[in-house]
């Protein structure tokens, strides 16, 4: 505790003022000659004890008065509850913690909810004591601090607020706490507030609710807490979930289906929700009459895209109270082509039905034989001994089917090493890698190889586990990951996966962190796991590809198998260029580009520059800041600078020979785009989409209790200048001591009036 | 002061006094017996009869031989005695002006000396405090006021009261029945002086006990921060009055509750007299009072 006005203190020596006075009462008599002595007497012994108590009393409520009088006089403060030396004129120490979650953009009347923010802020700066600070915090998942400098220079707090905007993140308010806690005991001042503006979503204060409900506590010992509620108007909204593609493999001159999941996130049904995609330059509206509370549908729309490569693509709803949800954008790679290098570990030239990749190729171009060449899927089948690492640098897919691993090629149909560490590389920079088991696998040497040296297996291998022919397992389609990629086939007639059975297949132990099992045998063994290995993906079958262990490869579901996870495989390259807000980009550029700049292109057209630095070896350009949903862009400097001229080598998608060895060939490349500022690397950041989940904003009463404490409430839009003076006066003692003198004032009568009342006879 | 009586007092006190003279002699004739049976009635003179004399006082036979009317006139002898015993002892010192205890007293003696002697019986006056400091011996002799009115002016309080031995002393001396009058405060041991009432009772003597109190004795009225320091010893009590008043009335009440109850039980008159009241009336009440149920 401390005071405001100190010196008001000495006033407590007026204490000494009732005491002289019951002294000098006491010796200030009438002397009276009396007679009757006795009854005197028996009076005053009657009576003693009760007098001197009550003069004691009274004695002490006068002290008490002065004293409660000169304390509250000094105003005292106390810091458990308040600012120190906090009043209404004093200067302030304030941080402003703005939530800039996209819900702070939704329409609250005639304004958004962040311009009742920015307009309270303005009013509350407009009311701060002389020579008072505000430090402004932008935050959503994460805080900045923005500023100003000179955290004296109120016109700066002013711009910044003004030029303050919602980002595409969600909320979290503990980041911005944590950076308002450092900002705030940085102050100078003894007066300290803390403003959070905030629409007060639930999710702010669920998402780390006890770190959020301890961090606010602690503060308000250091500062005055006031939560400034920006709007609270129920929303209507409805929002794009996701984009899926329903073919697996999107090919350049074909109509592509794609399912836009759209979402209503609100109590209320929605009507006539216009669903609009946008690809290639051109766009198909459906027209969803009604969407219930909760309830998410997928609105099928096609496009179609006429040359190979990287394009974007935008999910786009009408217009409801939440805007920043209704665009989703999505990075999309159109082939022409998928290539993929099949490593057949048992192959059989003279009797090709009698290698293990006979029912994979087949699988792979279910196609006369005529029409091969014209197939989109071309597969390249080559033994270990023929598999070099250069075979790797144009395709999009490696499969190894029941392949030895050795050390060296000379022990016979072996994969070699080289081919592995290329191919650990290879599933790094965001291509797929599909294997299947059998005869030739040594689960040991896997280990060591692959999951040991490359961590490229989503488990160890176990032992291989034979079961009697009359009693084999089958795949269990129930099983099926919801979520995976391999769903379909949990309804018909996929679901006739159940009928495969399996005789052998290889038992799997201690699965990563990053697996999913995605298919288990009846047995509840683990029969299809996914794992991502950097950018890329690798698909594991524990049984065969060919009829040694199995009869899946003849039967009907094998196909849709192969082709929904080569699908799923190419897919996952395009996870490269698409991203939720927040999440920090990293792209892989040609080795040479080591060291060189490029400029990124943000979804509002600014511009900055970014350095391709070193890491592990590899050339990475990282872009830190995806506050902001939209579409960004990678370019080259150099390419920039020639504009749409000539396009220099690192960025025209030529081969190239990286300093690790590795060679990119055109899909490493930046691939060519559609309707994308040419050469440049395309990044879809679509908003996170946890913020629309629960749009509930919390009441007073509801943060006062999962808080454990009670703030100062304010409303945005209310005089705020009424609340930024009065509070501070308020946390003064001041108020509470005069009340207090008052009720000993009162004791003080009472007990002086019952002293000198005439005690009943 | 005493030479200064109030005529108006000793008026009304004369009346008073032939009232009862007059009331006694009634009663003697009456169907009451009179208390004073045996005194004896000696012709002193004629006079001429005037307006309002009782026409059964004319003497016919002188009628018969002048034609005029002629009233007898009697001088009584009688053996009634009034002892009147004055509390002068610093005590009764309270009080300014008219409402001194004992300046009220010593009016009070003196009326009652007078009324005494006025009626022709015998008045005896003591005044005492722990001793006795003077004492008149009893006289019907008109100049026998005088000699009250001398000794009662001369009286100085001197020490604190002590009545009960007192009391006894004069039960043992005076052998004839009379009345006695007790005048002070009683500011003493209750018990002891009670004793000595009823001692005196037993002798056969009438008993009427003037308790003089001021008004502040009774109502004590003080305010602010008081020292009474005592008027008899040295104790000084430094206080606040109104605190103290309930319990000091409570004392008192009790104080005068045992006196009352004490003289009721020995068959004496208590008569509690507020110096801040005129003796006039205060003794008028008491008069009346005692003409009404007894006699003078």
């Amino acid at each position: 505790m401390t005071f405001l006005a100190p010196l008001m203190l000495l006033g407590s020596l007026a204490v000494a003022i009732p005491i002289i006075l019951h002294f000098l009462y006491r010796s200030r008599f009438r002397r009276v000659p009396w007679a009757a002595m006795e009854f005197l007497r028996k009076s005053i012994e009657q009576t003693r004890r009760r007098l001197k108590f009550q003069e004691w009393l009274l004695l002490a409520l006068r002290i008490m008065l002065l004293l409660l009088l000169a304390l509250a006089f000094a105003r005292p403060v106390s810091r458990s509850t308040a600012n120190a030396g906090s009043s209404a004129s004093d200067a302030v120490d304030a941080v402003f913690v703005f939530d800039t979650s996209y819900s702070m953009d939704a329409a609250d009347g005639p304004m958004t909810r962040l311009e009742r923010a920015k307009q309270a802020a303005s009013t509350i700066i407009d009311h701060l004591p002389r020579d008072s600070t505000v430090q402004i915090i932008q935050s959503a998942d994460r805080a900045t601090l923005l500023g100003p400098k000179s955290p004296s220079q109120l016109g700066q707090a002013r711009q910044i607020v003004n030029d303050l905007r919602a980002t595409s993140l969600s909320t979290d308010h503990l980041p911005g706490l944590l950076e308002a806690e450092e900002a705030l005991r940085l102050g100078q001042a003894a007066n300290k507030e803390l403003y959070l503006f905030s629409d007060m979503q639930a999710l702010g204060f669920e998402r780390q609710q006890s770190a959020v409900g301890e961090k606010l506590r602690s503060l308000s010992r250091l500062a005055s807490v006031y939560l400034v509620r920006c709007g609270n108007r129920p929303l209507r909204n409805a929002t794009v979930a996701g984009i899926q593609p329903q073919s697996g493999i999107p090919h350049a001159g074909e109509r592509i289906g794609l399912a836009i999941l759209v979402r209503n996130t609100t109590r209320e049904p929605l009507a006539n929700v216009s669903v609009t995609l946008e690809a290639a330059g051109q766009s198909d509206t459906q027209v969803l009459p009604v969407l219930g509370p909760g309830e998410t549908r997928a609105v099928s729309l096609t496009a179609r895209f006429d040359k190979p490569g990287l394009h974007r693509i935008r999910a786009r709803l009408g217009s409801d109270d939440l805007s920043p949800d209704n665009a989703f954008d999505q990075v999309l790679l159109v082939r022409d082509q998928v290539r993929v290098l099949v490593v057949d570990g048992r192959p059989n030239e003279r009797q090709p039905d009698k290698s293990s990749s006979f029912f994979l190729l087949h699988s792979l171009r279910p196609v006369p034989e005529i029409a091969w060449g014209k197939y989109p899927i071309q597969p390249r089948v080559v033994t270990p001994r023929q598999a070099a690492p250069a075979l790797l640098a144009d395709k999009d897919v490696c499969i190894l089917n029941n392949v030895r691993l050795g050390s060296s090629t000379a022990e016979g149909e072996v994969l070699g090493p080289e081919f592995v560490d290329r191919l650990a590389d290879f599933v790094r920079s965001g291509k797929g890698l599909l294997i299947f088991l059998g005869d030739q696998v040594n689960p040991m040497i896997y280990n060591q190889s692959l999951v040991q040296k490359h961590a490229l297996l989503p488990s160890r291998l176990g032992d291989v586990v034979r079961l009697p022919n009359d009693k084999p397992v089958r795949l269990d389609p129930s099983t099926c990951d919801p979520q995976g990629y391999l769903a379909g086939f949990r309804e018909e007639p996929l679901n006739r996966i159940g009928q495969v059975e399996v005789d052998q297949y290889v038992r799997l132990e201690q699965l990563a962190d990053t697996a999913a099992i995605l298919l288990r045998y009846s047995d509840g063994q683990p029969a299809v796991v996914r794992h991502r290995f950097g950018q890329g993906a690798v698909v594991l079958v524990t049984t065969s590809a060919d009829t040694s262990w199995t009869v899946w490869p003849i039967l009907p579901t094998f196909l849709p198998f192969v082709h929904v996870t080569l699908g799923h495989l190419l897919q996952e390259q395009t996870q490269a260029h698409n991203f939720v807000a927040g999440e920090i980009i990293r792209w892989y550029p040609l080795a040479r580009q080591a060291g060189s700049a490029f400029t990124l292109i943000g979804p509002d057209g600014n511009r900055t520059v970014v350095n391709a630095e070193v890491v592990a070896g590899r050339p990475v350009v990282t872009v830190q800041e995806t506050l902001y949903a939209g579409l960004y862009q990678l370019l080259p400097t150099a390419e920039e600078d020639v504009g749409s001229g000539q396009p220099s080598a690192a960025a025209s998608g030529q081969p190239a020979t990286p300093a690790n060895g590795q060679q990119q060939g055109p899909a490493s490349g930046p691939p060519k785009l559609s309707g994308l500022v040419p050469q440049a690397v395309p990044f879809a950041v679509v908003p996170d989409l946890r913020e629309s989940e629960n749009l509930e904003s919390l009441s007073d009463g509801e943060l006062d209790a999962r808080l454990g404490f009670s703030p100062t409430h304010l409303t945005a839009g209310d005089d705020l200048s009424m609340f930024s003076g009065g509070q501070r006066l308020n946390w003064e003692w001041t108020r509470w001591l005069l009340a207090v003198v008052l009720l000993v004032a009162l004791a003080e009568a009472v007990v002086a009036w019952l002293s000198g009342r005439a005690t009943g006879s | 002061m005493l030479t200064s009586l109030e005529s108006d007092l000793l008026a009304r006190a004369e009346v008073l006094g032939i009232k009862a003279r007059t009331i006694v002699e009634g009663l003697r004739v009456g169907e009451h017996r009179s208390p004073y049976r045996g005194f004896s009635v000696e012709f002193v003179q004629h006079r001429e009869y005037v307006p309002g004399d009782d026409i059964r006082h004319i003497d016919w036979k002188v009628y018969g031989r002048s034609e005029r009317y002629t009233i007898k006139q009697y001088e009584q002898e009688t053996n009634f005695i009034g002892h009147v015993l004055l509390d002068a002892s610093r005590s009764m010192l309270y009080g300014e002006g008219d409402s001194n205890k004992l300046a009220y007293a010593k009016l009070l003696a003196a009326v009652l000396g007078y009324l005494i002697v006025h009626q022709r019986d015998s008045a005896s006056l003591a005044i005492f405090d722990d001793k006795w400091r003077t004492i008149l011996p009893p006289s019907s002799q008109p100049g026998h006021v005088t000699a009250m009115l001398r000794a009662l002016e001369g009286a100085v309080p001197r020490d604190k009261t002590s009545i009960g031995p007192l009391l006894h002393e004069v039960a043992d001396k005076i052998r004839r029945r009379g009345l006695v009058f007790l005048i002070s405060d009683c500011f003493d041991d209750v018990p002891a002086l009670l004793h000595g009432l009823r001692h005196l009772r037993f002798q056969g003597h009438e008993v009427t006990v003037f308790h003089i109190l001021h008004h502040d004795e009774l109502d004590f009225p003080f305010e602010g921060m008081v020292r009474f320091e005592g008027l008899e010893d040295l104790d000084k009590y430094l206080t606040r009055p109104p605190l103290i008043r309930p319990a000091y009335l409570r004392a008192l009440q009790a104080f005068l509750k045992e006196l009352q109850t004490g003289c009721e039980a020995d068959q004496c008159d208590y008569v509690l007299m507020d110096t801040s009241r005129p003796l006039s009336d205060a003794l008028g009440e008491y008069l009346a009072r005692r003409l009404r149920v007894k006699r003078l």
